[in-house]
């Protein structure tokens, strides 16, 4: 990380080759689309290194990168948010990018609906609500990741389980 | 507990994001209540959705393609960083909008309440009267002589009541004995003169339009 905060090329790189597929995933999970997280992953890594100069050398690099990364996403899901065609979008591209052969045509469905689902969720109850129940996150992880106390991110997840919930029964 | 407070917990019960105590409280209750056992159903089958679409793992992404990209950009990080942060941490740009909207608040204030303050009162410069003829004095006793005989023509209707003149000036004035007009000489009997526009004593507006 010294090496990293001197700019030095190779450890750099090094930051880059460990953690990417983390940022890449973590950017995937939200905007289910390659090129978008390709982008949001890449623009993570560079305001990281913009910022490596105050990266506290004590704690772990791992939940700083991926909080720059969670703003960037909370950035990117706002404006899409604001997009009435971004679920729709979302949506059809679940099912380009990451269908799996071995699952059957209708957890694919399931899930793809899911996803459009949670599209329609305001992005702060859907970002908690994303990294709790489907990436796994546990609270104390979701609290630092969106900057948050614990307290508010457990009203927002109950918040957003609740309107999940309601869409969810409709479409049944 | 009761139904109220088991509804309020089971989106995090749903979960397991519930301390043990309540969620052995909450699986305790449901046990024993259908109606609750049903909504807990569907928080159980919502969060079961979820968690199966979380299950398809995304795409790995390749590090060496993001490598490339900003390998070339390491050494101009730092400034763009401080100017990204600023314009895209959601904090820092709520505060500007709301600083933003105060400002164009205020200055629509200053503005409104600039147009709509009544202009300054113009200082009262006594009029220096050109001298009246004595033709002049006579033909205006003759007109302030005319309202004293018809006071009814000054009085002012308030509701069922008519409202004689000394009601509306106090007790002690004496309407209608015409003297020759004397501006700025507020001595009793006072000459009150009427017009479309309002009443006048001693050339002060005593009301308003009629």
């Amino acid at each position: 990380m010294r090496r990293a905060q001197r700019r030095d090329a190779a450890a750099c790189q090094e930051l880059v080759r460990r953690y990417y597929d983390g940022v890449y995933r973590l950017a995937y999970r939200f905007l289910s689309n390659a090129e978008d997280s390709r982008d949001v992953a890449q623009d993570t890594f560079m305001r990281a290194f913009g910022a490596i100069d105050r990266f506290d050398l004590s704690l772990s690099f791992k939940p700083w990168i991926r909080r720059i990364a969670m703003n960037r996403i909370t950035d990117e899901i706002r404006s899409r948010y604001r997009s009435k065609t971004a679920s729709l979008d979302a949506g059809l591209e679940l099912a380009g990018d990451a269908a799996d052969p071995a699952e059957g045509p209708v957890t694919q469905e399931r899930a793809e609906r899911v996803r459009e689902i949670v599209d329609t969720i305001p992005p702060k109850y859907r970002t908690v609500l994303v990294l709790r129940d489907m990436d796994g996150q546990d609270m104390d992880e979701i609290a630092a990741m969106v900057g948050s106390p614990r307290a508010t991110v457990r009203w927002r997840l109950h918040q957003a389980r609740k309107m999940f919930k309601r869409k969810w029964e409709r479409t049944q | 507990m009761k139904c109220a407070q088991v509804e309020k917990r089971l989106p995090l019960y749903a979960g397991g994001d519930l301390p043990e105590d309540e969620a052995a409280q909450v699986a305790k209750h449901l046990q024993a209540c259908p109606a609750c056992r049903r909504v807990a159903n569907g928080y159980d089958a919502a969060v079961q959705a979820l968690r199966e679409a979380g299950r398809q793992e995304p795409p790995s992404g390749d590090w060496r393609e993001c490598w490339r990209a900003i390998e070339g950009h390491l050494d101009d990080e730092r400034p763009p960083r401080n100017v990204i942060s600023l314009a895209s941490s959601v904090g820092t740009r709520r505060i500007l909008k709301a600083a933003a909207i105060f400002l164009l608040t205020l200055g629509i204030g200053v503005v409104v309440g600039l147009s709509l303050r009544p202009a300054p009162a113009q200082p009262k410069v006594a009029e220096v009267q050109p001298r009246k003829t004595p033709q002049q004095d006579e033909k205006q006793a003759e007109k302030t002589d005319s309202l004293a005989k018809k006071p009814e023509v000054l009085a002012k209707r308030e509701g069922e009541k008519l409202l004689t003149i000394e009601d509306l000036l106090g007790p002690g004035v004496t309407v209608g004995e015409a003297q020759p007009r004397r501006r700025f000489q507020p001595v009793a009997p006072v000459v009150v003169t009427g017009s479309r526009r309002g009443y006048y004593m001693d050339n002060v507006e005593l009301v308003g339009n009629r």
